[in-house]
């Protein structure tokens, strides 16, 4: 090995990355190259300096901190913002729709359902869905048959 | 999972505290920022993926926490780029900062007047004794990369080093 390739290499040998053949040549060529061997010399220095520096003990109090941090954030993922909100918003329509019909026009809805599943005209279910197009005159058609059957649940409900 | 965690803060707790120092400068800000460190991970052991090893997913933390730092406290400052990326700013202030002799001080200047890029590499080698391939897997680089920028690092302090009159 010689002094260039030796020297691309001493880097990694005192840093721990070399093995086998590799260490082993480097380890040689230095033991009797003297610019190599100060070179490596000052190199593990070097990393010994900067830990004998850098190397710190951690104060023991990190991980007591680190344990109320975590138990401040919480341990389920964030939700955002909008997300919370639309579900607060969701959920009161669901309980204010459900308390609709749960509560006080229950009879009346049953009545009317039991009324259109009774309907034989035979025009009740040819209403048209809407279609791309003609949305005005399917949602007149279909809006007559609800106002209908709106009028006969008011019926039902005044118990005429 | 938290438990998990907390036997990692027992194994890691020194390196990712000295790291983080290293990164900063700032002994008091790397004491906060290891707790926010261990509290992330308390937060999100369970989307640990095995895919990582514990260590390099514990300094990757870490890594963004002190970037994350670094960078927010130069814009504080209004420094010019790269200015903040070693310590002699800092140094003139005694609040947490490495103290060392004057052989000593020469080597931490040096070091802090790395690149974050540099410095992180070279910390994680010599501090905390990782391997190339870990360095990759944490800071997110192919192994070569961690590898030359490691000797970037070794010849950029040398160089410095020489330049002080400290061999």
């Amino acid at each position: 090995m010689d002094c260039d390739k030796c020297q691309e290499l001493i880097v990694d040998l005192a840093a721990g990355e070399l093995a086998g053949d590799d260490e082993r040549a480097v380890a040689a060529h230095a033991a009797q190259c003297a610019a190599c061997r100060k070179t490596l010399e000052e190199t593990r220095a070097l990393f010994a300096g900067a830990r004998a520096e850098f190397a710190l003990a951690a104060p023991p109090r990190i991980i007591a901190a680190a344990r109320r941090r975590a138990g401040a954030s919480g341990t389920s993922p964030r939700v955002p913002l909008w997300a919370a909100a639309a579900a607060v918003f969701i959920a009161a329509l669901l309980a204010g729709s459900s308390g609709y019909f749960a509560g006080k026009n229950e009879e009346g809805r049953r009545a009317v359902y039991a009324a259109v599943v009774a309907d034989s005209s035979p025009g009740f279910w040819k209403v048209k869905a809407p279609r791309p197009g003609k949305v005005g005159a399917a949602k007149e058609e279909g809006r007559s048959k609800f106002w209908d059957y709106r009028a006969r649940y008011d019926e039902i409900k005044r118990g005429t | 999972m938290r438990e998990w965690v907390e036997g990692l803060y027992d194994s890691y707790k020194d390196g990712i505290y000295s790291f983080i120092a290293g990164m900063t400068g700032d002994r008091h800000a790397a004491e906060d920022l290891t707790q926010e460190a261990f509290a992330r991970a308390m937060a999100a052991a369970k989307g640990f993926e095995a895919r990582a090893l514990p260590k390099t997913w514990l300094f990757a933390i870490a890594r963004n926490l002190a970037l994350s730092h670094i960078a927010s406290r130069r814009r504080r400052r209004n420094e010019e780029p790269g200015a903040l990326d070693g310590f002699a700013a800092d140094d003139a202030s005694p609040s947490g900062m490495i103290e060392a002799k004057e052989t000593s001080k020469a080597l931490v200047l040096a070091v802090q007047g790395l690149t974050a890029a540099h410095r992180e590499v070279f910390l994680m080698k010599t501090i905390d004794g990782m391997t190339y391939r870990e360095i990759a897997e944490t800071i997110g680089c192919p192994v070569g990369t961690a590898q030359s920028r490691f000797h970037y690092a070794v010849k950029e302090l040398r160089r410095a080093l020489s330049r002080q009159g400290v061999e």
